[in-house]
């Protein structure tokens, strides 16, 4: 990318935050559609069992919490300029998003044990509850991959910041770059956590 | 082109250094300028070229599926020579028949008045005429189109699968779509369906989130939200509703998707297919009804509120008289906005929902005539007693005005849920949105074409052609639709193959007949508009840098077309954009935005 595309680029990041919280609402969207279709399924009748969510999914949500915590010292560090601690920071967030994933997994796992699996299920709970947190899975590893991206990118500044102390113009617009990715980034992490936390209190408060 | 590409590259010396925007200044390859170019010009004009493709093959679907309505008994050995796979013994298969229709539902509605009527207009006039270099995010804007131009590809492979390509309607009702037992088309055609639908879903976000970010963060010194031209506020609530609704479709198609192939039962229950009994159980087909139709309602807003949006302009410009009631006009499409989310379930009257809430329905639904309504009176206003020009932009916006004027009418019958009990699936509904959102919208896309064809291409299109594609199309639409209408009311349905066999539908052969005959002259009409535009592309009469004496920024900008849009720094805005006809004693009847507001006008200013 030439300098002058980075320089528009860092220097719309105001226009750029705008329109991340505009897709952090068109993804609320998507999610108030499967909730809805749950509410209007299950105010519905008929074989509509609850069941118990397994304790796993507890571990799950404060793994995400956690690694929402690192993710915003990684951005507080990023803004102060220490390339060290952000890359540390971007690394445990990856980490534990990872972890997250394979936290819903289990409980997936231990679900389909306790008879509560996809296909031919004859009680509708079932499948619902698979699908909405399995597609809020999909997003979450759709933002991991922009983690790493930003973990290597972080690492690869901080490598050419320990070689040489002053950074040319295209290396300061790419901690420019850096710093606008971080924050788009923290913003849909954080907006994964607290849509997860939302769907853990809707799908446990529905299923009891 | 090539006079266009010289001076970009003069001037991208200028504009390096100005602003943030001044963008690539090295020479461009043919790849790097029309191929995958970040500008938004050339991105609004990909998306125009693909859409007149797409609207050229869903016009000719309509076509085939009039022959066999208005000749059921004949055969068309010429036909089946070319779509060998459709026919059979001279006329066209029944299974043929569904997927064409199916497949010119998702391509007008989908392909060419949402993804082209937004993406070119939107691309061409929302950097111009807000002040602004480019998107706020160019590459996006990119992405964008390349993938919608994915999404093409995939649908249209879709009409060469040997299983023959999807055929549960536009709307997909599962279970028809759902299990590929019900028919052939529910088979592969409707997994590549949804596989481009998924895309084009993204591709719409894209776009959408770039626009309403752009008109909100990337307005020039002066153009604050009330000075916007029309054109910018229809295709600002266009894109809003866009980035609301569509997320809901990809929550519905996904569990569609599951439903095909993981064996949930999200809508299905307690099938019967050829006397076997399916697993499926507890699920219901009225929530993707809901689901969708969320979606579907105002996605019919998407596709006429960008023309609503042009046509005030265009109107304004070409009477050279200030648009009656702006604000008004910016209201109702808030209105207009707002109302399209709860009045979906008016498609649902007779899907054995509550009776209770269609009576609910029924109001909002009715609430709708009166932003409409206004928007109607301001354009006969901004109208009345102006000094019109016949121009082509002009005839078709008018014509646009009374197309919405009769489709509209119809939409009160219909929204009224007792009246809809008659009238539901009959050839009424289809009278009614072909002409108020189809063809209305397609006169605001050629009034469009007409009037920014010199911002996009630097040349004038041929008025005498143009007026010849407007009377042609114009009676052609009315002599297509209105009798329609009638068959409607005489309780002929929609979507049957053929009549011959009904004895009531069977009397309305020659009406049928004579409707298709309107539809062939009318597609074949539709071919003077693109021997006009690609015509005059290169050998039309040279445009002037204002030729409609327009007051918007966009006509400020070079008229060949520079990256970054303007030379130096970025104009400033000072007033409204429609001031016309202000002063008689001014040789010129209107002003530009960027004219400051002069000593003797701040004597008796009124707002703007």
């Amino acid at each position: 990318m030439s300098t002058e595309a980075l320089k528009y680029k860092v220097n719309s990041q105001g226009a750029h935050r705008f329109t991340m919280y505009l897709f952090i609402v068109t993804t609320s969207m998507t999610f108030a559609g499967f909730t809805s279709a749950f509410i209007v399924q299950k105010g519905k009748g008929g074989a509509w069992t609850s069941f118990p969510i397994p304790f796993v999914f507890l571990i799950s949500t404060l793994l995400i919490i956690a690694s929402s915590i690192f993710l915003h010292f990684a951005h507080k560090a990023n803004q102060v300029g220490n390339l060290r601690k952000t890359t540390f920071g971007l690394l445990i967030t990856v980490i534990l998003g990872c972890l997250f994933c394979v936290s819903q997994i289990i409980g997936w796992t231990q679900l389909n044990d306790a008879g509560v699996y996809l296909s031919f299920n004859p009680n509708p709970a079932g499948p619902y509850f698979l699908v909405i947190t399995f597609m809020h899975a999909i997003h979450v590893i759709a933002a991991i991959v922009f983690l790493i991206i930003a973990f290597f990118h972080a690492s690869y500044l901080l490598k050419k910041s320990d070689s040489s102390t002053i950074l040319n113009e295209i290396e300061s617009n790419q901690s420019g770059m850096l710093r606008v990715r971080t924050d788009l980034l923290s913003l849909f992490w954080h907006y994964m956590g607290i849509l997860w936390i939302y769907l853990y209190i809707f799908l446990t408060f529905n299923l009891k | 082109m090539q006079t266009s590409a010289v001076v970009e590259s003069n001037v991208g010396e200028h504009t390096h250094g100005h602003g943030n925007g001044g963008g690539h200044h090295h020479t461009e390859t043919f790849i790097s300028k029309y191929i995958f170019s970040t500008d938004h010009k050339t991105i609004g004009k990909q998306f125009l070229t693909l859409g007149m493709l797409w609207a050229i093959i869903g016009g000719g679907m309509s076509v085939l599926f009039r022959i066999q309505l208005g000749w059921p008994d004949e055969t068309f050995p010429i036909l089946e020579r070319v779509f060998s796979s459709w026919f059979t013994d001279g006329k066209l298969n029944p299974e043929a028949y569904y997927s064409l229709v199916t497949m010119h539902g998702t391509i007008m509605v989908f392909f060419v008045l949402t993804a082209s009527l937004s993406g070119t207009f939107a691309n061409v006039l929302i950097p111009l005429q807000i002040g602004a270099r480019d998107m706020a995010s160019p590459l996006m804007n990119a992405l964008s189109f390349w993938i919608f131009a994915l999404a093409s590809v995939v649908m249209f492979s879709s009409l060469f699968l040997p299983t023959g390509a999807p055929s549960a309607g536009w709307t997909i009702y599962p279970p028809l779509s759902a299990l590929p037992q019900t028919s052939p088309g529910s088979g592969d055609g409707m997994t590549v369906w949804l596989i481009a639908m998924v895309l084009f879903v993204v591709s719409t976000l894209l776009g959408g989130l770039n626009y309403v970010s752009t008109i909100l963060n990337l307005r020039t010194k002066g153009m604050s939200m009330f000075k916007l031209p029309l054109t910018v506020w229809a295709l600002f609530f266009t894109a809003i509703i866009g980035i609301l609704s569509f997320p809901v479709l990809v929550a519905c198609v996904v569990l569609l998707i599951f439903d095909r192939g993981l064996g949930t039962s999200f809508y299905l229950s307690n099938i019967v297919i050829g006397g076997k009994a399916l697993p499926f159980a507890g699920g219901s087909p009225i929530l993707f009804q809901h689901l969708f139709w969320f979606l579907g309602h105002p996605e019919v807003y998407i596709v006429i509120l960008p023309a609503m949006g042009m046509v005030s302009e265009i109107l304004a410009i070409h009477s050279r008289k200030p648009i009656f009631g702006y604000k008004a006009m910016i209201f109702s499409l808030l209105g207009i906005t707002v109302l399209s989310f709860i009045v979906w379930a008016h498609h649902m009257f007779l899907s054995g929902m509550n009776p209770f809430l269609g009576s609910m329905f029924t109001l909002f639904t009715l609430l709708i005539a009166i932003p409409s309504s206004i928007k109607v009176f301001n354009w006969l206003t901004t109208l009345w007693r102006g000094n019109i020009r016949m121009t082509s932009p002009s005839i078709f916006a008018i014509g646009f005005v009374s197309l919405f004027i009769s489709g509209g009418l119809t939409g009160i019958w219909l929204g009224n849920s007792t009246v809809d009990i008659q009238l539901h699936d009959t050839y009424f509904v289809v009278a009614h949105f072909h002409i108020v959102m189809g063809v209305a919208a397609f006169f605001g896309m050629f009034a469009g074409v007409y009037h920014w064809f010199p911002r996009m291409f630097g040349r004038m299109m041929n008025e005498t052609l143009g007026y010849i594609h407007f009377t042609i199309t114009f009676i052609g639409a009315y002599l297509i639709f209105w009798p329609m209408h009638f068959l409607g009311m005489a309780g002929v349905p929609r979507r049957y193959y053929s009549f011959n066999e009904i004895e009531a539908f069977s009397q309305y052969a020659d009406l049928n007949k004579l409707i298709s005959v309107a539809v062939i002259v009318t597609f074949l009409a539709q071919f003077i508009f693109l021997i006009n535009f690609v015509w005059s592309m290169f050998k039309g009469k040279k445009a002037t840098q204002n030729p409609w004496n327009a007051t918007t920024l966009e006509w400020t900008s070079p008229i060949e077309g520079v990256h970054g849009n303007w030379e130096g720094d970025l104009p400033e805005v000072h007033r409204w954009a429609y001031d016309y006809s202000r002063y008689a004693d001014k040789e010129e009847d209107f002003i530009m935005q960027t004219t400051p507001i002069s000593e003797e006008e701040k004597k008796n200013y009124n707002q703007h």
